[in-house]
């Protein structure tokens, strides 16, 4: 696993997040993603912009209530993707748990070799 | 990506997003009811004659659409019941123990001429299909809050 496994597309924080939201859902109101991300209504368009320029969400108005609301849903590419990205951010995260053990009981440089190949 | 550390704090912060919208996914048990009462129905349907039953029948698939929009609505979200994951297997039972009892309800009244068994029937769906949606719920709602796997 090597850093450029990481999708630059998802890889800021509040685009993951909205990722994560999407994976488990068929799809979500603007709204709902504003509340659960915890940001405002313009930094979410522009996420739901990026994300969407790349191919990996799906942007869809309708009117309910009255009033014309967006939901978004992931494409299987975005699925894709995000899931590559989840497994690259585990296995370097994995890592620091087995740096960690291994500072204990192994040498500096046999663990500066594994942080390397990283 | 500059550490390790920030790579797990990502995951986190992914899952603390979750969690968020967790709950909400968790339904107030009516709910279970309601969708144990449209299961039931179907099955129940069978005790009436063809055209009463084609009614019934049409009366509860317009009201659980009603619901399931009314649901969308009310959360701003929709799950899919197959998606994948550890609700899968629970909604393909339900499905399964739907098929079997509706089946059998049907060659009932269509081959032995009987109309009740179908209300038993319906019941046993009932039951089943109510406790049935509990559980999808409460494994839907462990998914949301447990760490962000990438399946």
């Amino acid at each position: 696993m090597t850093l450029s496994a990481l999708d630059p597309v998802i890889h800021p924080p509040a685009r993951l997040q909205i990722c994560a939201l999407l994976a488990a859902v068929t799809d979500a109101e603007f709204a709902t993603l504003r509340d659960a991300v915890g940001v405002s209504d313009s930094v979410l368009s522009k996420h739901l912009a990026a994300l969407s320029e790349a191919g990996y969400l799906r942007l869809r108005k309708a009117v309910m209530s009255g009033r014309q609301r967006t939901w978004a849903s992931l494409t299987r590419e975005g699925r894709g993707a995000f899931a590559g990205h989840v497994r690259a951010l585990q296995a370097l995260a994995a890592v620091t748990e087995t740096l960690g053990e291994d500072a204990e009981t192994a040498d500096p440089p046999t663990a500066g070799r594994q942080q390397e190949e990283v | 990506m500059s550490t390790s550390a920030e790579a797990a704090a990502a995951l986190e912060g992914a899952r603390v997003a979750r969690a968020r919208l967790a709950d909400r996914t968790r339904c107030p048990p009516h709910m279970h009811v309601v969708f144990g009462l449209l299961m039931g129905g179907l099955v129940a349907s069978e005790a009436a004659s063809d055209r009463g039953t084609l009614v019934i029948e049409g009366i509860i698939v317009v009201l659980g659409l009603a619901l399931f929009a009314w649901q969308r609505r009310r959360l701003g979200y929709f799950v899919n019941g197959y998606r994948r994951g550890r609700t899968r297997p629970v909604a393909l039972a339900i499905l399964g123990v739907y098929l079997v009892l509706f089946s059998t309800a049907a060659y009932l009244k269509a081959f032995m001429g009987l109309h009740w068994p179908a209300l038993v029937l319906g019941a046993v769906m009932f039951g089943l299909a109510t406790w049935g949606s509990a559980v999808w719920n409460a494994r839907y709602a462990a998914e949301m809050t447990a760490p962000v796997e990438a399946a």
